[in-house]
């Protein structure tokens, strides 16, 4: 006990910087990614707009960028961060590398979001002789309400967990704390706070969640 | 007011093509109810989708109150489809939006102001006396009523044209005849030309002054019902006027006390 409360102001910040991380990457997923799933589902054949080159060439980036492994992903960009931020370590740094990993990410869970809108709904607003700005955003972002906010959970729960990797390059944060002292320097009871908290944090994030999606969910 | 010119559709099934329509013409005036009716893959529905080009003609053209559809661009494709509403077998709703919204949807993507939306849309569930509903969600509603929405929504714009794919195919039979009630007062007093699709017998029979039998992608047969002493030639057009006599009670009747008189 007496480790958790000498360390409380450490614990404190590992917990800013894990949110920080966690907001930063999440913001980018929602800004970034959403559009690019939108155009991913639009682009895709037999959609909307189909495309097949510009679907074909967003496909394959965003499977690329999947198929790292994250810790790889966060060395490969070591040079990208200093380039953005002007430093390689840090939270800060280590939010591009999330943000970038983020990204295609939720790109594909609003894809797949917007799939699951019945086609005859999307098809009787081309009827109607709507816009596409409005086919988008009054058919395809409302009806699919539910899964995107589902979507955007499980980021927000796969990124409070990949925050914990880029700690231990340097980002800081609940997951680095817990490494340094747990790990390192065999302090049980600090890494269990620190896990603790990591519990507590996916579980009211989960719990919000899952409460978020139903509300917005009128089908029944 | 609709009229479809040599118009044809072929799919690509695989390395086959399938001619789903078969080069037709079909003209119907305005103020007019035409049927369609047809055995399931006849090409019913993909002759109905491409009066407001939702499925492009492989060739032919097709003219809404004189304007060729076909030789548009998209802003004026999506101009011309306001004034051409539309109905679905399974009333294709938002579920995620209360009644008003839906209806509301349509107006708003037409560019209506806030408040002229909001007075139009109590003025089309009116219309389909669901006024009492706006503010529920489509979940809450029974499949009558949710086409009655679907109705309102297709009304918004002022359309001169309602398409119906199958509207009451999902419905109970007297729940088909309140949406029939509906559509034929729609026709009457706001003399919206009306262009239905139809398996049912019945319901093509209940409501449309003129019938278009298809069959393998083709109108086999065009029958005036307001000429019952025409005689029927396909299986499908005889069906149509037996099952009149046979089904229908009061023209049985009607026709019994002809005979005997
Ligand atoms: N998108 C498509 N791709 C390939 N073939 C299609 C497509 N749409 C329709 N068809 C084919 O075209 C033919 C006509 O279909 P259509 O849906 O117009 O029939 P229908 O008369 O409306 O039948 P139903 O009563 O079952 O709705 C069918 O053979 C169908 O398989
Ligand atoms: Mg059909």
């Amino acid at each position: 006990m007496d480790s958790i409360l000498a360390l409380k102001a450490e614990i404190i910040r590992a917990i800013e910087q894990t949110c920080a991380m966690v907001s930063i990457s999440v913001s980018a997923a929602v800004i970034v990614g959403m559009p690019i799933g939108i155009l991913l589902f639009l682009t895709a054949p037999g959609h909307l707009r189909s495309n097949r080159l510009l679907y074909g060439v967003l496909s394959y980036i965003v499977n690329l960028v999947r198929s790292f492994p994250f810790l790889i992903l966060l060395v490969a960009l070591i040079p990208f961060s200093r380039m953005i931020v002007g430093t390689a370590i840090g939270p800060l740094a280590a939010s591009v590398s999330l943000s970038v990993a983020a990204i295609p990410f939720y790109a594909r869970l609003v894809e797949q979001s917007l799939r699951e809108v019945p086609k005859g709904v999307i098809e009787a607003a081309v009827a109607s002789g709507a816009p596409m700005k409005h086919i988008i955003g009054g058919v395809l972002l409302s009806e699919a309400r539910p899964g995107l906010v589902s979507g955007l959970t499980v980021t927000i729960i796969s990124f409070i967990s990949y925050s914990a990797a880029a700690g231990t390059v340097g980002g800081g944060g609940i997951g680095d704390l817990a490494i340094r002292y747990g790990y390192q320097r065999f302090d049980t009871e600090v890494m269990v706070a620190c896990i603790v908290i990591l519990v507590v944090i996916v579980q009211l994030v989960q719990w919000i969640g899952s409460f978020a999606a139903s509300r917005l969910d009128k089908r029944k | 007011m609709i009229t479809f010119r040599e118009v044809s559709k072929q799919y690509k099934a695989g390395r086959q093509w399938i001619e789903a329509v078969q080069p037709t013409s079909l003209h119907v005036e305005k103020g007019q109810i035409q049927g369609i009716i047809g055995f399931s893959g006849a090409g019913k529905s993909t002759l109905l989708r491409m009066a407001n080009l939702l499925e492009l003609p492989t060739t032919g053209e097709v003219y809404i109150d004189g304007q060729e559809l076909t030789g548009l661009n998209a802003g004026e494709l999506r101009e011309a489809r306001r004034s051409i509403g539309m109905i679905f077998q399974h009333y294709n709703l938002l579920s995620n939006e209360t009644c008003a919204a839906n209806v509301e949807f349509v107006l708003k993507a037409a560019g209506l102001p806030s408040r002229e939306r909001k007075r139009r849309v109590e003025e089309c569930l009116e219309i389909v006396g669901l006024a009492d509903k706006a503010k529920q969600y489509p979940a809450q509603l029974s499949g009558g009523q949710k086409q009655r929405v679907a109705i309102a929504r297709a009304l918004a714009n002022n359309p001169k044209v309602l398409l119906c794919d199958e509207p009451t195919s999902a419905l109970d039979p007297v729940t088909t005849l309140s949406i029939l009630e509906f559509l034929e007062k729609i026709n009457r007093e706001l003399q919206v030309t009306i262009l239905l699709v139809t398996h049912e017998i019945q319901v093509a029979r209940r409501l449309c002054s003129r019938i278009a039998v298809m069959e393998s992608g083709e109108i086999t047969e065009r029958l005036d019902m307001n000429h019952p002493e025409i005689k029927p030639v396909t299986q499908l057009g005889r069906f149509l006027f037996d099952s009149a006599e046979m089904s229908s009670s009061s023209s049985v009747q009607q026709k019994g006390e002809g005979y005997r008189g």
